[in-house]
């Protein structure tokens, strides 16, 4: 029996992306994320020994040239050889642009897979073998699946790559392949990387994205880390084990029917008390989404930056300190108004007519968009690349115009603000 | 779609009420009601009877435009019923009531019908745009015009807000103008102060700190191959340091061993010379001499151990020891040991149990005779009862005493149940009969709910007090009047419109007059000014000019005439001919000097002719600006003979235009107002009063009936007179007394009845548990009666039978006990006689007289002195005797020893090949000389070799032969230190270099984070970003919505609106404006309203008042087009003339008049003169109220 750690995209200083720094952010939990969560794979490692630790690329983030960071992977390496555990490693597609990757010299129990041609190291007290291959240059897109060798006979055979196997949406398609030709090989553990969701995409053989070890942004959520396999004979058993320092979390608050504050609030307070529960102890960083159809629609628009402090309140009554409002989505809809009668002719009226005109008028829309986006060309893409909103063309225009139309009835009905 | 009735159940205090606006289907209804007479309320009403919707929190006017006011629905029976008409002449009855938080359609309304068909009826529209298009009240029109005032009345904004009854537009447009800029500055200027701006600043410089902050990684194999190469270095020196050392230590050795390797030599020579002998080994040396020491020690051992044997043997025979005792210990012995226990039998047991016995005799005697008198206890052991049989006995009794205490307590609480039941009866008896107060609490319900009637009266009159005593200051502070303010009231002022129109002629008078004096100022100011620079001119030297020069010209032309004529016709001459030649030479040169002069000055003289021109021009300007300015005050004189003719000639001093707007706005329309309120006040007052005079009456009547036939309070103790109920207050207080009393009498009857009847229930419970306790006693009687049977020896009561059974019980217990103490008393007696009897036998065995029974003990104690004593003796014998035996043992075993080290000795001389042992001595002496010298050199080669650093004792002698002059090597140490010295300084230099170069490899780390952080702030920052931008696009967005919608709704309106509202602004204004009309002004469009004489005015140039009427127009304009194009739905005003006048009061109704031939219009007023007015234009339904009488049928509003 025989027990190793698979683990891939540590995205090591890579930020947390989409939050706004407060004087209640837990700014200590959030610096350094990616490195703690790093340091809790090596001690989980040295806490409960294991036989060797397989990591299926992006060590680094492709852009980021901070030398220190290297220093800190081979660091953490350096632990993990004191206690005589071997490293198999494979270069991922931001590896494989890191300038760091090319002049960092790891520790002798660090394998480094090549990456001109697949290649096999075997632990033969343990008979495995691992077979894999790096990334050369960030774009791959041929599929290397197909060249790895054929199992070992006698051994238990683990495949890494980093890829985006067919299927996997948000994620650019490098060294894309098919599971076929993954279950082809006829190796016992697929150990992939490069997708930041855990997914077993296949068991008997197991073919596994363990996910990133720490969420770095909204579309992260959840519980992140590693993936222990135990190998006993022919029974290979997995268990999922959580690294990450900070949990992205995204509560959803159904405010449909509500009139007043008060239930706002209660029902804010009971969502997040239903979210944070499900992550007891942990850190997090959560959206809170407010949907439905209310009648606070409009003063939800009209004071948002009141109702976001709103939630804020909510979320330090009901969990505490170790809760941080990342942002508040509105996404709620106003009651069905009455059927408007074809004889109106009011301002109001004429207002809304305004708006579904613009709407449907391509040339209006097609230029507000020219005009923001020349806008957004001055913030730059590393805003885009930041998650700041961005407006691509007409399709993104409409919910803004639905949210505008709203926002002025409520001001017009309610008079100046 | 028109309201046709209207309907309050149980709503506030109006229990059932109903207003009925007929069934025309269009009309043009006035509700006239002063306060307290339910308008407000009726208004609300009727918005919640057609929207319903969810409560709100107060009754306040926001509140109540924003939903149904929670307070006025509190009663479970709350219900708003009423009548809709639809067009076609369709009734839709409907009715709402109160469901939790929500006025809903409830059972009245017409089946079907839900909240979505109701809103087809109500054109689609919801509440509040509802109430923004077709409810109408007086703060919503200034709201209106002052909307027109701050966006300068901007056609568009204008029409929009008109259109959609909406206020303060402008400002709306600003705000969100505003929000925008706020945000964002486009042009991302490097030091822009705006939120989204900084943001995005604050994340490009945390971004560009990141690649400042990062750590590259040839900085780091570069600072690692230099930290090699120094390490390098600095194990080389480490090494040549080495070498220097070990020569050091080589000199320093040869220092270190010279003497000792002398040393070494001399006892070589002496071990060489001893050697020559023969010699013992070490070990026979030393056991030699061993044996030697052993020997002398046997022979002090063996005298020690004869002297102490002979010691011994004296002691024994001196010891004596009496054996007959000791012949018979076995015998003795035992009774020494026994005595003890013989002497506590005889002397305390044997009379403690024959005094026992004594005392239960006397007890058993006593018992006999108590329990069976004349009976002996043979016959009392018969009558011993069986155990279960007592047990049964025990428990009848106890049985019988628990049943005798239960039916006592029983029997007890029932007598007092029985006292108490009466008592209460005797209460209930003694109470008076019920008295009715319900019209007496009706009556003090519609009192109280209607409020404390004197305060308000009380009130009224302070208010009516305060107000005039208001009214009486404002008369003082006021400049203008000079009579009371009831004359001020009722005086008929010159219109607003016409102190405006005096204003702007005034304004302009002042302003011609004021233009006059500065043009003439300014031309004063120019003229002098050109003086001065004419002056200023004249300083620097005469300016020549053409004049002068003319008239030099014309002097010398007129000597050269002279001349020319004597020459040419021989004219005389009256002078001298020099002379002339002279002057005519001086006239010529003075000319040429002039020209000169105007020729060089030609600039000063060509200033100096243009500003003589210029003065010229001035004065004459001046001429005609003081014409000008007598003009404009003629104007201006006459403008104020017309303004004075304006104002009535007596109490009154007219001010200027300016300042009479001021005193009509500040004083003389606070005056009216307050004199309004006055008479609204005494109105009031009027009214409270009368209904204070019936309430009076009512409650007269009510407490008269009330105590019709009772005299006395029974609370109070005071006597209700009706001469004293003339107060209200204390009528009320008198009620509250009696109604008080009533209730609490009836409360405590009701409390009084219940009492009794739970006391009865208690009596009868009791009753019961007493004969039940009865029963149970009789039963236990029975059991005891068969116990008697069985036992007829029992005495007949229970409690006696039970006593006797424990007495019987407790003698037989005695006597058991008295048996068994006599037996003890044999045994002992038995025990002690025998014990004595061995006593005497061995006396007489050791042939003495035996004691007497009595003496036993004392004669035992005196032997047992004896027998210690031979025992003793006979202890310390037998002692002596082992010490003597082991003595002897010792001395044969000593002796022994002596002789065996002697053979031994003996034995090593002939080994060493001599005849007697006494030779052996000089022959240990010489081998014992011979191993010390031995051992010494021994010693001194480990000296020398733990200074030789290791090196063998022949590489010493070889170093410290080769160092021939010893004392040269000093010197050398010297230069060798100083070579050490100069490496170690190298190496100490070169380790800095490798620790500076350690701290900087340390330090890279891979610790540091300052990149990562930076990184983490940029993102922070962009977060930022992200909120401002998206809080940017929206309300750009909304901006731009905004403005277009305003400019399409303008485009779409402006002509018909513009044209229509024109019309009604012209009847509004009583002809004052002839219309309205749009200009542009900079691409943007105004409404202008033009005026009678064709002048064209901005709205920021019309009065507060008239761009009220402005608004109005406007409003009344659109309702007008949405009558045209869909469906009729009624206009609900609230008092929108309160400032209007008479004349445009009509107006305006007249106008309303005409729209109601095609729509409903309410119309809510506590203006009598509106209502007045109403009545007598004709054609529009007038409603009173107030006035329930004159129109029944029609409105009912009545307190419950």
């Amino acid at each position: 029996m025989f027990t190793f750690i698979h683990c891939a995209d540590l995205h090591l200083d890579s930020p947390l992306r989409g939050l706004s720094a407060r004087p209640d952010a837990p700014q200590d939990q959030i610096r350094g994320a990616t490195r703690r969560a790093l340091s809790n794979l090596v001690d989980l490692c040295l806490r409960d020994p294991i036989d060797f630790l397989v990591i299926a690329g992006d060590v680094y983030d492709g852009d980021w040239q901070d030398y220190s960071t290297g220093l800190f992977f081979s660091a953490s390496m350096a632990r993990l050889q004191s206690a005589g555990i071997p490293v198999f490693l494979i270069r991922g597609n931001h590896d494989a642009a890191s300038s760091i990757t090319r002049s960092l010299v790891l520790p002798s129990n660090v394998t480094e897979f090549s990456v001109r041609a697949p290649e096999t190291h075997t632990i033969p007290e343990l008979n495995v073998a691992l077979h894999g291959q790096g990334f050369a240059q960030r774009v791959v897109d041929q599929n290397l699946a197909l060249a790895y060798p054929e199992a070992l006979p006698g051994f238990f055979n683990i495949g890494i790559l980093h890829t985006g196997l067919e299927g996997q949406e948000g994620h650019e398609p490098y060294a894309p392949c098919r599971l076929d030709d993954l279950l082809a090989k006829g190796y016992d553990y697929w150990a992939l990387g490069h997708i930041h969701k855990r997914e077993v995409m296949h068991e008997c053989p197991y073919v596994v994205y363990p996910g990133n070890l720490q969420g770095r942004h909204i579309r992260e959520t959840g519980a992140k880390g590693c993936t222990r396999v135990t190998v006993d004979g022919a029974a290979v058993r997995l268990e999922p084990v959580w690294l990450d320092v900070l949990r992205w979390v995204s509560c959803e608050v159904d405010l449909a029917g509500v009139e007043d504050d008060l239930t706002f609030f209660s029902n804010v307070c009971s969502a997040i008390d239903r979210a944070a529960a499900l992550h007891p102890g942990y850190p997090l960083a959560m959206r809170v989404v407010c949907y439905g159809e209310t009648g606070l629609h409009g003063r939800l628009l009209q004071e948002s930056e009141r109702y976001t402090a709103e939630v804020v309140n909510a979320a330090g009554i009901t969990v505490g300190d170790r809760l941080w409002i990342e942002k508040v989505k509105w996404t709620t809809t106003a009651p069905p108004q009455p059927v408007a009668d074809s004889g109106q002719t009011d301002a109001i009226h004429a207002l809304l007519e305004t708006v579904d005109a613009c709407g449907q008028d391509q040339e209006w829309v097609n230029e507000f968009v020219r005009e923001v986006t020349k806008i957004q060309t001055r913030l730059g893409t590393q805003a885009r690349d930041s998650g700041v909103a961005w407006l691509t063309g007409a399709d993104d225009v409409a919910p803004l115009l639905d949210d505008a139309r709203q926002l002025l009835i409520s001001l017009l009905q309610g008079g100046e603000r | 779609m028109r309201i046709r009735q209207i309907g309050l159940r149980s709503v506030l205090h109006y229990e059932d009420s109903d207003v009925d606006f007929g069934r025309r289907m269009t009309g043009f209804h006035v509700l006239y009601g002063p306060n307290e007479t339910g308008k407000s309320t009726l208004l609300q009403v009727m918005l919640d009877l057609l929207f319903g919707g969810k409560l709100e929190g107060s009754t306040g006017r926001e509140a109540s435009l924003a939903g149904p006011a929670r307070d006025l629905y509190t009663s479970p029976n709350a219900r708003i019923v009423g009548v809709l008409e639809a067009p076609d002449g369709r009734e839709l009855p409907i009715e709402r009531k109160r469901s939790r938080s929500q006025l809903i359609l409830s059972e009245g309304t017409m089946a079907g019908i839900t909240e979505d068909v109701l809103v087809n009826w109500l054109g689609g529209y919801d509440r509040e745009r509802f109430h923004l298009l077709f409810g109408f009240d007086h703060d919503r029109l200034r709201s209106g015009g002052q909307g027109l005032l701050q966006s300068e009345g901007h056609a568009g904004i204008s029409l929009f807000e008109a259109g959609g009854g909406i206020a303060h537009l402008q400002r709306l447009l600003d705000s969100l103008t505003k929000q925008s800029t706020e945000l964002l500055d486009t042009s991302f200027r490097g030091n822009s102060r705006k939120r989204l701006n900084q943001a995005w600043l604050e994340a490009r410089t945390a971004r560009m700190q990141v690649d400042h902050s990062g750590l590259r990684g040839e900085k780091w194999h570069a600072t690692r191959t230099r930290r090699e190469n120094e390490r390098a270095i600095v194990e080389t020196l480490r090494s040549e340091r080495e070498e220097v050392a070990r020569k050091i230590q080589s000199a320093q050795r040869v220092l270190r061993i010279w003497e000792q390797m002398a040393e070494r030599k001399r006892l070589v020579a002496d071990c060489t010379r001893l050697r020559e002998q023969p010699i013992m080994d070490l070990t026979a040396v030393v056991a030699i001499e061993t044996l030697w020491e052993k020997l002398a020690q046997a022979h002090t051992d063996t005298e020690r151990v004869e002297a102490s044997l002979d010691s011994l043997r004296r002691q024994g025979a001196e010891l004596v020891v009496a054996d007959n005792l000791m012949e018979r210990a076995t015998a003795i012995q035992p009774l020494l040991d026994e005595l003890s226990l013989y002497r506590a039998k005889k002397q305390k047991d044997l009379p403690g149990l024959d005094q026992e016995l004594a005392t239960i005799g006397q007890k058993v005697d006593s018992a006999l005779q108590r329990l069976a008198p004349g009976r002996g206890l043979d016959d009392v052991f018969l009558w011993r009862l069986p155990e279960d049989r007592e047990h049964v006995l025990s428990r009848v009794a106890k049985d019988w005493q628990t049943g005798k205490v239960q039916r006592a307590q029983a029997a007890e609480r029932l007598q007092e149940h029985e006292d108490l039941w009466q008592s209460l009866e005797a209460q209930r008896l003694a109470l008076p009969d019920r008295l009715d107060v319900g019209d007496l609490k009706r009556c003090l319900e519609r009192i109280v709910r209607h409020g404390d009637l004197d305060k308000m009266l009380s009130d009224h009159a302070g208010e009516i007090q305060r107000v005039k005593a208001d009214l009486d200051q404002r008369m003082t502070r006021q400049p203008v009047w000079k009579g009371d303010w009831r004359g001020l009231v009722q005086q008929a002022w010159p219109l607003r419109e016409s102190v405006d129109r005096y204003e702007n002629q005034w304004r302009e008078a002042q302003q011609q007059v004021a233009l006059a004096e500065s043009a003439i100022t300014q031309a004063t100011e120019s003229a002098n000014r050109l003086r001065d620079e004419l002056a200023d001119l004249q300083v620097a030297g005469e300016v020549p000019d053409e004049t002068q020069l003319g008239a030099l010209r014309e002097a010398r032309d007129s000597q050269w005439r002279r001349i020319c004529a004597n020459w040419l016709s021989g004219a005389p001459l009256a002078d001298d001919p020099y002379d002339l030649a002279q002057e005519y030479a001086k006239g010529v040169a003075a000319a040429d000097d002039m020209a000169d002069r105007l020729r060089r000055d030609a600039d000063r003289s060509a200033r100096k002719l243009e500003l003589q021109r210029q003065v010229e021009r001035s004065a004459k300007t001046l001429i005609d600006l003081a014409e000008q300015r007598e003009r404009v005050q003629t104007a201006g004189d006459e403008l104020w003979q017309r303004w004075v003719r304006e104002w009535p000639e007596a109490s009154i001093i007219p001010l200027p235009p300016l300042e009479m707007r001021a005193w009509m706005t500040d004083h003389v329309e606070k005056i009216q107002e307050l004199a309004g309120r006055v008479a609204s006040l005494e109105l009031e007052q009027a009214r409270l009063g009368d209904l204070r005079m019936a309430w009076l009456q009512e409650i007269r009547c009510a407490l008269l009936d009330v105590f019709a036939g009772v005299v006395e309070s029974e609370a109070t103790g005071s006597t209700h007179d009706k001469k004293s109920y003339d107060d209200l207050t204390s009528l009320v207080e008198q009620m509250k007394q009696v109604i008080g009393q009533v209730e609490r009498r009836d409360v405590d009857r009701h409390r009084l009845g219940e009492r009794l009847a739970e006391v009865a229930r208690d009596r009868q419970k009791w009753r019961q548990t007493e004969a039940k306790s009865a029963a149970d006693l009789a039963a236990v009687g029975a059991d005891f009666a068969a116990l008697r049977a069985e036992f007829p020896y029992l005495p007949a009561e229970v409690e006696v039978a039970v006593t006797f059974a424990q007495s019987l019980r407790s003698l037989l217990d005695t006597v058991d006990r008295q048996r068994h103490v006599a037996h003890q008393r044999d045994l002992l007696q038995a025990d002690c006689a025998s014990f004595e009897r061995r006593a005497q036998e061995l006396a007489m065995d050791l042939v003495q007289t035996p004691p007497a029974p009595e003496a036993v003990a004392i004669w035992l104690d005196s032997l047992k002195v004896q027998f210690d004593e031979a025992k003793r003796a006979a202890s310390a014998r037998e002692q002596l005797i082992r010490q003597i035996t082991q003595q002897e043992n010792d001395l044969v075993k000593r002796r022994d020893i002596v002789a065996s080290h002697m053979a031994a000795l003996d034995e090593h001389a002939h080994g060493q090949g001599l005849e007697d042992r006494s030779l052996l001595v000089s022959r240990v002496q010489q081998s014992k000389a011979y191993h010390e010298v031995v051992a010494e050199l021994g010693r001194l080669d480990e000296q020398i070799a733990r200074a030789g650093d290791g090196l063998t004792i022949e590489q010493l002698e070889g170093a410290v032969v080769e160092a021939v002059d010893v004392p040269t090597v000093q010197g050398r140490i010297t230069e060798l230190d100083a070579e050490f010295a100069h490496l170690e300084q190298r190496i100490i230099e070169h380790r800095e270099a490798v620790w500076a170069l350690d701290q900087a490899f340390q330090a890279m780390d891979g610790q540091a984070m300052e990149a990562a952080d930076q990184a983490q702030q940029a993102e922070f920052a962009y977060g930022q970003v992200d909120r401002h931008w998206q809080e940017y696009l929206r309300v750009e967005l909304a901006r731009r919505l905004l403005q277009k919608a305003i400019d399409d709704f303008r485009e779409r309106n402006e002509g018909a609106i513009i044209a229509s509202a024109g019309v009604h602004f012209t009847e509004l204004t009583l002809g004052r404006y002839a219309g309205l009309q749009v200009e542009y002004e900079e691409n943007q469009p105004f409404l202008i309203a033009r005026t009678s004489d064709g002048e064209l005015r901005r709205t920021g140039q019309l009065s507060d008042g008239t761009r009220d009427q402005l608004f109005l127009a406007l409003r009344l304009a659109f309702v007008e087009q949405h009558l045209h194009s869909g469906e009729p739905l009624p206009m609900i005003m609230d008092d929108i003339l309160v400032h209007f006048d008479d004349a445009r009061a009509e107006a305006t109704l007249r106008i309303l008049s005409r729209i109601a031939q095609k729509t409903q219009v309410i119309y809510f007023t506590h203006q009598r003169s509106v209502f007045e007015t109403a009545q007598r234009l004709g054609g529009i339904d007038c409603i009173d109220m107030g006035d329930g009488e004159t129109l029944v049928g029609r409105v009912r509003m009545s307190s419950g």
